[in-house]
């Protein structure tokens, strides 16, 4: 469900199929520069109400899927 | 009653650098500045003064209102770059055009600086009932760090005026303020017999996640406030003058309004972000090219430094 729920979130930002993201996409290979991954950051504090402080560390969405299981 | 846009001018310093040029010195390249920021070049003073800037734009205000420096009540100018702290640039200004009749000062109000002079420009007009020259100008080259790659390349120089008069075009403005908490955009200036530790030069430092995470949020919420106002739906806004900071805010802001990009005008690639005067200059090259009819309904936006921020809809003449 985090998993969907991110993929919702980037497809949407990034204009592109959600079946396109895999667990082990990194941002990179998605085309998601360091601004379209402060707006993915936002939304996704938003929709998880928790704080992400160093999305940097955060390279895939396995990373991201990961860090929200931990800290929700 | 409120105030009519009686004419606009802008000018833009003939020094140009590109992108390419940046690429020689610094670890950047074209690419990512255009694919981050829509730059591809902007103008530098290189020498000339806000002043000088201003009279030439000032002038061309005035040519197109029909009117002359002596007509006017009181000249406004919103900047955080004056050469000097005293005069205030408005001042400088009454005295190159040999101005008799009018009151003078400065707006510091960072990249919505242009705006919160236009609401000033509002009380000054209905009081005095006299034409006001409303000018937002920047020199920033002079307060850039070239070695910072996350700033040099984004601020630029120009000057955008516009003369304003009784009527009732301008048909809602707010500006505000946030508080800056985390030291986001700072430009901390030079200080005279002071603490150690501060620096002989002051530049701009930015924190470029911090002000894009602020303006892509704040820039909706301010439209929507006016379109709440005035009972506007997102169909009926024709153009939207937009402070040019940073074309992927735009985008961001278009998505979040339900506004198509090509209401948004975009000059950011041939002119960088030139803070206070980036809404004048804009709003002066759409009315220079016949963009603004008759009855349509402009709605203007600037955000920035302070943090401020402003929205404002126009019934353009």
């Amino acid at each position: 469900m985090v998993y969907e729920k991110i993929c919702e979130i980037i497809a949407e930002k990034m204009d592109i199929d959600a079946g396109d993201i895999l667990m082990d996409s990194s941002f990179e290979s998605l085309k998601i520069d360091s601004l379209d991954m402060v707006e993915i950051v936002m939304d996704i504090e938003e929709e998880f109400d928790i704080s992400i402080e160093e999305a940097e560390n955060l390279k895939t969405v396995a990373d991201l899927v990961n860090f929200i299981d931990e800290n929700k | 009653m409120s105030i009519d846009i009686l004419g606009t001018g802008s000018y833009l310093p003939e020094k140009i650098m590109t992108n390419a040029d940046f690429e020689k010195f610094l670890d950047t390249s074209d690419e990512w500045i255009t694919t981050r920021t829509g730059i591809k070049q902007r103008h530098i003073a290189d020498g000339m003064t806000n002043c000088e800037m201003c009279v030439i734009a000032a002038n061309r205000a005035l040519a197109e209102a029909g009117l002359t420096i002596n007509d006017i009540g009181t000249i406004i100018v919103a900047s955080v770059t004056n050469e000097m702290d005293v005069p205030s640039i408005a001042s400088q200004v009454q005295r190159a055009m040999g101005a008799t009749n009018c009151g003078a000062f400065d707006i510091s109000a960072a990249c919505t600086g242009f705006m919160y002079a236009l609401k000033a420009a509002v009380g000054f007009v209905l009081q005095d009932q006299k034409p006001v020259l409303v000018i937002g100008t920047e020199v920033l080259s002079r307060f850039m760090d070239w070695t910072d790659r996350s700033t040099c390349i984004l601020f630029a120089d120009g000057t955008g005026a516009a003369v304003v008069g009784p009527g009732d075009s301008l048909k809602y403005i707010e500006v505000y303020a946030h508080p800056d908490t985390g030291h986001s955009l700072e430009i901390p200036g030079i200080n005279n017999g002071l603490a150690e530790g501060v620096s002989k030069f002051s530049y701009v430092s930015m924190d470029g996640k911090e002000i894009y995470k602020f303006a892509t949020r704040q820039v909706p919420k301010d439209v929507k406030a006016a379109m709440d106002a005035l009972g506007l739906k997102p169909e009926e806004i024709d153009w939207i003058i937009p402070h040019q900071a940073n074309v992927r805010i735009l985008q961001e802001a278009s998505k979040r309004l339900k506004i198509p990009m090509e209401k948004f005008y975009v000059n950011i690639q041939d002119v960088g972000n030139t803070s206070a005067a980036s809404v004048p200059i804009v709003m002066d090259e759409m009315n220079k090219k016949g963009l603004l009819k008759a009855g349509d309904t402009v709605v203007v936006l600037a955000f920035g430094g302070g943090l401020t921020s402003g929205c404002a809809v126009l019934t353009w003449k």
